[in-house]
């Protein structure tokens, strides 16, 4: 199956083809999730919200991907924080794609705490504000279309959401591990390492893509409002697609052991410097720790090409 | 032509390519490719493009079989090309330089020659990066299923993002 969603192509390999139910509940899961949470249409929930202000009840995804948010804000010290999203509109990633930044410095990203209130998941922000779920928006939705296939009663699969991927099943050789390449962030007919998943998800970050001039992107320190400049792609393995996602963000702003600490569920993470060799911690893989991987390949199990 | 040698080959065009859209140029580039040590030399012009890799491919390889001798399909030594391309504020050049060791690109070295303000702020962050930067292993010679990565982004950013391109170099 293979369909564009949130800005990206999608692509769902399965051993037979999907029968049409499924693939139109996939396709209403994606249309609800962007008219939730895009910050890039008029008519979204998140666009409301910012407009009027208010308190509203964000639903289980918002609570689980909000519930996330605030781990991340505390493990990185304010640094993820769900709020950039008027920063990143004033440096130019706006609605309108404008891609110009507005003169002088954003203001300053407002403080996560006392804004999500977990016990009753309801969400409380002032007007003006922009929600930018964008470290675990698109892994949450991945997690959710891997879980209508399981409800459909698929038993192998791989979605894979423009690089950000979610297995479940035997590989398609039988019982190896899905082979997948990290994929070099300049060039994008390499691959800087290979790591083998398996009922597991992967999620790869790059401040050259979604990037519009020089220094500017979409990965942005809260704390000062700015893109980050020290780390150019990230990688992370997990047991969802969503805490593989929030990992390959966070692995932005912390080194790859503490980000394995901070979040439970992190497999494996990968790291490419600004400058330096490749940094990783979790490699090789739980796969290999169980003596999954035991195909006879060239590369073992969770190589990077340091 | 071996892998390694088309690698070390296409290294060289994509940076630069790089270094091209990292001015917002345009696309007009001229090369030249010289075969230090082995005294072998073959001209190429490589723009930010595939098809202009691949006639890169084509003339390195006459270039450098004539000296075929070392076991592979790329004499040791050093390479090196000029790319040029015209920048909003005027020609700018960048010469790439690979070192080979056994069909393996066991150096890269890159000098920016410009001059213009912004080329070289544009340039001088190209080049600080760019020996550093892990080279990585060619897709086609890893057996992988899928790949990780961000390159299928698609939809309005990169048409936007392409869009301003257009206007910065025309």
């Amino acid at each position: 199956m293979l369909f564009e969603g949130i800005g990206t192509h999608w692509r769902i390999d399965t051993p037979q083809t999907l029968p049409l139910s499924v693939e139109a509940r996939i396709q209403a899961a994606v249309a609800e999730f962007d008219y939730m949470w895009s910050r890039f249409r008029q008519d979204s929930l998140v666009t409301a919200l910012g407009r009027e202000g208010g308190t509203i009840p964000v639903g289980h995804d918002g609570e689980a991907m909000l519930r996330l948010y605030s781990r991340l804000y505390t493990a990185t010290d304010g640094a993820v924080n769900p709020l950039v999203g008027a920063a990143l509109e004033h440096l130019g990633y706006d609605a309108s794609y404008r891609l110009t930044p507005l003169p002088g410095a954003p203001a300053p990203v407002p403080t996560w705490e006392g804004i999500f209130q977990g016990t009753t998941a309801l969400l409380t922000v002032r007007r003006g504000t922009v929600l930018d779920v964008g470290a675990v928006g698109k892994g949450r939705l991945v997690d959710l279309v891997a879980d209508i296939l399981v409800r459909a009663g698929q038993k192998a699969f791989t979605v894979d959401a423009g690089g950000d991927m979610r297995h479940l099943g035997p590989g398609p050789d039988g019982d190896a591990p899905l082979r997948v390449a990290l994929e070099h962030p300049f060039d994008t007919s390499r691959a800087v390492g290979v790591v083998g998943l398996r009922d597991a998800a992967i999620a790869a970050s790059a401040t050259n893509r979604r990037a519009w001039a020089e220094g500017l992107h979409h990965v942005i320190d809260a704390r000062t409002g700015r893109p980050v400049g020290d780390v150019v792609a990230t990688w992370a393995v997990a047991r969802t697609a969503m805490l593989a996602d929030a990992a390959s963000t966070a692995a932005f702003f912390l080194p790859p052991e503490q980000v394995l600490t901070a979040l439970d569920g992190v497999h494996a993470v990968v790291v490419m410097p600004a400058r330096g060799p490749l940094r990783s911690a979790g490699l090789p893989g739980p796969a290999d720790a169980q003596g999954a991987d035991v195909r006879p390949a060239p590369l073992a199990y969770g190589e990077v090409f340091a | 032509m071996t892998l390694a040698a088309r690698r070390a080959v296409t290294v060289a065009a994509s940076l630069a390519a790089v270094g091209a859209l990292a001015a917002c140029g345009t696309g007009e580039a001229t090369d030249a490719v010289e075969n230090g040590s082995a005294s072998e030399s073959a001209t190429a012009s490589p723009t930010p493009s595939d098809q202009a890799s691949e006639s890169t491919s084509e003339d390195a390889s006459e270039g450098a079989s004539a000296d075929g001798s070392t076991g592979g399909t790329y004499a040791d030594g050093t390479y090196s090309a000029t790319g040029s391309y015209v920048s909003p504020g005027g020609p700018e050049s960048i010469e790439v330089t690979l070192t080979l060791t056994s069909d393996v690109v066991s150096a890269v070295e890159v000098v920016s020659n410009a001059e213009n303000p912004n080329s070289v702020r544009y340039q001088g962050e190209f080049v600080d990066g760019i020996a550093d930067v892990v080279v990585g292993v060619a897709l086609d010679d890893l057996e992988v299923d899928k790949v990780a990565g961000s390159s299928l982004t698609s939809g309005g950013f990169n048409e936007a993002v392409e869009t301003i391109k257009g206007e910065a170099g025309a």
